[in-house]
């Protein structure tokens, strides 16, 4: 996300100035569809959450103070709505299969094609999908995000300790699983060259 | 390579084929347009665009409980994007002690509810794969105009009639009834409570607020009307945008039939195992229109024992 003073294009957003919030949105979608991406436990539910981060920006901007780091307080707000996501996803998923079955999402499907092509580049993808969402956030925001871990502290209104635990546990958790899968790897190669004897 | 580092590389890696696609461009302007029209002058259509769909549908198995897993289809009904369907299950039949147990609890959490707030409460005695309900105790306000000015702040421009029936059952309250919705799998408060319940040395219902902010809600606008002799009839409306379907359930002990209403296609129920009503018998008769792509549900009711079906009918074709 770029540098740039947000401050008059927030206060002109909170306005209702329509301009302003395309310019918002323009400067920070990628930011946000990547950080969702990274953060929710489902793919199909990436635009939605999506949309549910940028109508509460819209409502949330005027609590927005112009001596705070704009990228701290967004990824806050991502962060919040994707927990609030999974909390109604969680509720309701047997409901929103039959819901989906029914609905027309034509206009997602290319953005679940886009998504299901690139989260197969990525080896670690599947390993950090299996993290609780908690450890998910610590991951993403401290090597995606290059947050510090007191910053992480400070976004997630946690102790430093809890995110120096949660960090510790996550990376223990995810270097067991890549050796898992190396292993795996190795062990497939080992019986491939057998049966080729 | 350390884990650490391989994690900063996958990022940074992806970061370049990883874009917003631009289908979601309009869906985001879309919404966007529709959040800033209602941010200044109704704010509660902002908080009910904000609902899951899903959530609506299991708020019936909680609400019509009366209960729940039909297999037996009393009517469906649908409109364009809307349909509706309504079972009933042996399964679902209560005892008349549980029944009764069910009730007083209910009424005894809901008692202690401020007005506008409301509750989940804990039972797993009533049926072992339902043992939350909600329950509110809605904020009425007896000024019919000031009522108005709250359906219409809620973007509801429905004629309300100042009385039912030629004047026999005038205007008495509205309220914006906020009924929370609980899912049919398990949820985060369920484990807490089940650990209270085995601590608690008390038949005391567990139960706990629930806040409308982040749970979702089924909303109901309910205007009741009464009679002198203290007979009332409520008239509720519930608007749906998108969702597509909803199931009920039912007691097979529930009555049904079909009318016609001034053309339009009406459902009568008469339910005698409601959790939820002051009085255990809810007859109430159902119908649903499309207006400017929303769904409306219409639903006149009564628990009034004294209450007669053709008087009922009646006060629904005596509507505006």
């Amino acid at each position: 996300m770029k540098n740039i003073d947000w401050s008059p294009w927030l206060i002109r957003m909170s306005q209702g100035d329509e301009e302003a919030f395309r310019k918002v949105y323009e400067e920070t979608r990628d930011h946000a569809y990547r950080l969702i991406y990274y953060l929710s436990s489902s793919k199909e539910d990436v635009p939605d959450i999506m949309s549910e981060v940028y109508i509460e920006l819209l409502r949330s901007v005027d609590k927005y103070r112009p001596e705070q780091p704009f990228t701290a307080w967004f990824n806050g707000l991502i962060v919040r709505q994707v927990r609030n996501w999974r909390r109604k996803s969680w509720r309701f998923y047997r409901i929103v299969e039959k819901v989906k079955l029914m609905a027309d999402s034509t206009t997602d499907r290319k953005a679940e094609a886009d998504l299901s092509a690139i989260g197969d580049q990525m080896e670690l993808y599947p390993i950090l999908r299996k993290l609780p969402l908690k450890a998910r956030e610590v991951i993403v925001l401290r090597y995606y995000q290059d947050c510090t871990l007191e910053e992480i502290a400070a976004l997630l209104h946690i102790p430093l300790g809890t995110v120096k635990s949660r960090h510790h546990h996550a990376l223990k958790q995810l270097r067991r699983q890549f050796e898992q899968i190396q292993d795996g790897k190795e062990q497939n190669d080992y019986v491939y060259r057998e049966a080729t004897k | 390579m350390s884990i650490e580092k391989q994690l900063s590389e996958a990022f940074k890696h992806n970061e370049a084929s990883l874009h917003c696609p631009p289908s979601l461009d309009n869906r985001i302007m879309a919404e966007y347009e529709r959040a800033a029209m209602n941010k200044g002058r109704n704010v509660y259509m902002m908080k009910k665009r904000r609902l899951p769909k899903v959530a609506l549908i299991a708020l019936v198995v909680a609400l019509l409980c009366g209960f729940a897993y039909g297999s037996k289809l009393l009517f469906s009904d649908s409109t364009n994007q809307f349909s509706y369907q309504f079972n009933s299950s042996e399964a679902f039949h209560l005892k008349a002690e549980t029944l009764e147990h069910a009730r007083e609890k209910l009424q005894e959490v809901k008692t202690q509810l401020a007005p506008g707030e409301a509750a989940i409460v804990y039972m797993p005695e009533v049926f072992k794969d339902l043992p939350l309900y909600g329950v509110t105790n809605p904020a009425y306000i007896a000024n019919m105009h000031e009522w108005q000015l709250v359906l219409e702040e809620h973007g509801l421009t429905e004629q309300l009639p100042e009385s039912l029936l030629e004047g026999a059952y005038p205007f008495k309250a509205g309220a914006v009834d906020e009924h929370p919705l609980i899912s049919l799998e398990e949820n985060e408060w369920l484990e807490e409570m089940e650990a209270e319940k085995k601590t608690s040395n008390n038949d005391q219902p567990v139960w706990k607020l629930a806040d409308s902010t982040t749970n979702p809600i089924m909303t109901s606008y309910i205007s009741v009307f009464e009679a002198e002799d203290g007979e009332a009839i409520r008239l509720s409306w519930q608007i749906y945008d998108e969702i597509s379907k909803i199931e009920g359930f039912t007691s097979p002990s529930t009555e049904y039939e079909k009318y016609d209403l001034n053309g339009k296609k009406a459902h009568y129920t008469k339910n005698n195992q409601s959790l939820l009503s002051e009085n255990a018998v809810l007859q109430s008769v159902m119908w649903m229109e499309e207006k400017d792509g929303q769904s409306f549900i219409y639903t006149v009711e009564s628990d009034s024992p004294t209450m007669t079906k053709e008087k009922l009918i009646e006060a629904v074709k005596s509507l505006p």
